[in-house]
């Protein structure tokens, strides 16, 4: 690993570990390996948002160009969201791609993740599917994003519907994950997720 | 530089467990104003940008080679026309003086920040600790064979290495002649040991005569000796296994006694408070629709230590077989006759609903002084319940969200009145 780019990962792991975030417990940094190239971020779920109190871990890899090129971090914790993949947890934010900045730190791009839950760009999406259910029925999008905050992120608020919709699909012999996807996907319409599954 | 704000900035990444970070990289720490934004180190050959911003001019080059921006506020910036250097803050930090951090081991070095870690690749006392050095004074070179002379230099040595040869070489005739000797020794008791050993190991053969010489009487005598005494620990070893093995059964059992009594502790200290958990239940509800007479009975538990003790019974209605039916039994005690009867008192029953608590099923009733069932139990359990015939649906049980991971909760609270 090119030299600059491991003593500033951690010069910028110093940092987030004194900062006051992960002293609030909002954010945290662990490494992965030695030799710096790999590390594990974690959220917190914003208040006030559907994500509220679930903890969403990040997969950060620093490349030899870092801090000239980006990092390239995606969420390892399944999360229902515009801008993220519901599938490979790809994450659409500016400051990632073009917008990146050399001076911006591990800390600053955790706290941007952080506060793209508290403010989705439903213009600019990443799983096209969360975005028009983000639009159309803004409802149901809170409930599909608590629910899966619930049983991926351990949120506290389980939504009993959904589960029973889930356990039926279940019981069917279908894998549980695909069976959540299938009827967020569907807006819980029970006929349509089973449909699509079975076609 | 403040060295307090860097010492206590290395402590707190310490209990992370990070033992890869080379302590003295961190220590080198720029305060904000000297520090490159790009590679958060110390301003090397600083330049400064037309929006203000200060970077290593290295640093910079590299960023402008792939983006048009300033890495801090994102304004255009040429290479050409809006860097300039910026040699006041480059005379700053050259005038700065850091102490190296092997100052404590004795390195009186003071370089500017950015010499720091040229420095301490090569500082001298940048080593793994060597306990305390041995005094400057060389010791003379035959010091293993005898001789007690040191020196202060090599070529007050040397001069000693000329003299005393005749010293030297008397050391050297002793040392040789004792490992010759010491030798000489060894050889010797190595064969007569292995004679003797033979002897020892043939000696059974013969009717127990001893064959084995008289000067190496005493030896044997003790490797026999050894020998019994290692029979003897065997022996004891093998009893002593024996013991723990009964040992540890007997803690087995003791611990599956001492579950129980912790289960017939909870029933009795319970105070009527109980919770039934019905696991396997789906299993269970299909046996009960299945044969009608099948029903559930709950562990006995009491309303107080010495109280009255009731167990739940849940069965298919006999009525009506969509119905569940929830029944309270007195069953007997060894105090019985301490107590008052008929029994009085206020019996809740509460079906707890796993996924919305809010829609618990919560029932309460009073206990009817003429009923049989409240009187004293003749027989274990008695054999008048008191309850609900119909008390819950069974379909709705099983569809509303009372039954969570194949366990149904009711919990019983009976109040002596």
């Amino acid at each position: 690993m090119a030299n600059i780019a491991a003593k500033r990962i951690k010069r910028e792991f110093k940092e987030v570990m004194n900062s006051e975030e992960v002293a609030g417990g909002y954010i945290k940094l662990a490494l992965v390996n030695d030799s710096w190239t790999e590390l594990q971020g974690t959220i917190v779920g914003p208040p006030d948002t559907p994500y509220e109190g679930g903890t969403f871990q990040l997969e950060i890899k620093v490349p030899e160009t870092y801090p000239f090129n980006p990092p390239k971090i995606r969420f390892v914790t399944k999360i229902w969201h515009p801008n993220v993949s519901s599938v490979t947890g790809a994450i659409c934010l500016d400051i990632l791609k073009d917008q990146w900045a050399a001076a911006l730190t591990l800390r600053t791009v955790l706290l941007s993740i952080q506060a793209l839950l508290s403010a989705a760009e439903a213009g600019d999406p990443q799983d096209a599917v969360v975005a028009k259910q983000y639009r159309e029925s803004q409802q149901l999008f809170l409930l599909t994003a608590r629910h899966w905050t619930n049983v991926y992120a351990g949120g506290p608020s389980a939504i009993w519907e959904f589960d029973q919709k889930v356990q039926r699909l279940l019981d069917m012999g279908i894998d549980e994950h695909e069976a959540r996807v299938a009827l967020s996907h569907y807006d819980w319409e029970l006929e349509r997720a089973t449909e699509q599954l079975f076609s | 530089m403040e060295p307090n704000k860097t010492k206590s900035a290395t402590e707190g990444i310490a209990p992370m467990g990070i033992t890869a970070l080379h302590e003295t990289v961190l220590s080198n720490q720029p305060e904000s104003r000297y520090e490159c934004p790009v590679c958060l180190n110390w301003l090397r050959d600083p330049v400064i940008t037309t929006c203000g911003h200060k970077f290593c001019n290295s640093c910079i080059t590299s960023w402008l080679q792939n983006s048009g921006h300033c890495p801090i506020d994102n304004i255009n910036l040429s290479m050409k026309v809006d860097i300039f250097p910026d040699n006041y803050t480059k005379r700053e930090i050259q005038e700065q003086r850091m102490s190296c951090p092997f100052a404590a081991k004795g390195c009186a070095v003071k370089v500017t920040p950015l010499d720091l870690d040229t420095h301490i690749t090569m500082c001298e006392f940048n080593q793994p600790d060597v306990s305390t050095r041995t005094e400057a004074r060389v010791p003379c070179s035959f010091h293993a064979v005898g001789c007690r002379d040191s020196f202060d230099n090599q070529e007050e040595m040397n001069n000693h290495l000329h003299n005393d040869i005749q010293t030297h070489m008397s050391y050297l005739m002793n040392a040789y002649s004792k490992i010759q000797i010491d030798n000489d020794i060894s050889n010797a008791s190595i064969d007569a040991k292995e004679q003797e050993a033979m002897s020892l190991w043939e000696a059974p053969d013969k009717n127990g005569a001893e064959a084995t010489p008289a000067p190496l009487h005493n030896t044997s005598a003790l490797i026999r000796a050894l020998y019994e005494r290692v029979v003897v620990l065997e022996q004891r070893n093998r009893e002593q296994d024996i013991v723990i093995a009964n040992m540890s059964k007997q803690l087995s059992a003791l611990s599956v006694a001492k579950m129980k009594q912790n289960n017939d502790m909870l029933l009795r200290y319970c105070m009527g408070n109980y919770i039934w958990k019905i696991d396997n239940f789906k299993a269970r509800c299909d046996a009960m629709l299945k044969d009608h007479f099948k029903m559930l009975y709950s562990p006995g538990f009491y309303t107080s230590p010495n109280g009255y003790r009731f167990c739940v019974r849940l069965n298919i209605s006999p009525q009506n077989p969509l119905f569940f039916a929830l029944h309270v039994h007195l069953m007997k005690t060894e105090y019985d006759d301490c107590l008052e009867w008929p029994f009085n008192g206020r019996i809740s029953f509460a079906t707890i609903n796993q996924y919305d608590p809010d829609m618990t099923q919560r029932d309460t009733m009073m206990s009817n002084s003429n009923l049989v069932a409240f009187r004293k139990p003749t027989s274990e359990i008695c054999v008048r319940g008191f309850g609900y015939t119909e008390y819950a649906v069974v379909s709705d049980v099983v569809r509303n969200g009372f039954v969570k991971d194949d366990v149904l909760i009711v919990r019983i609270n009976i109040k002596c009145v």
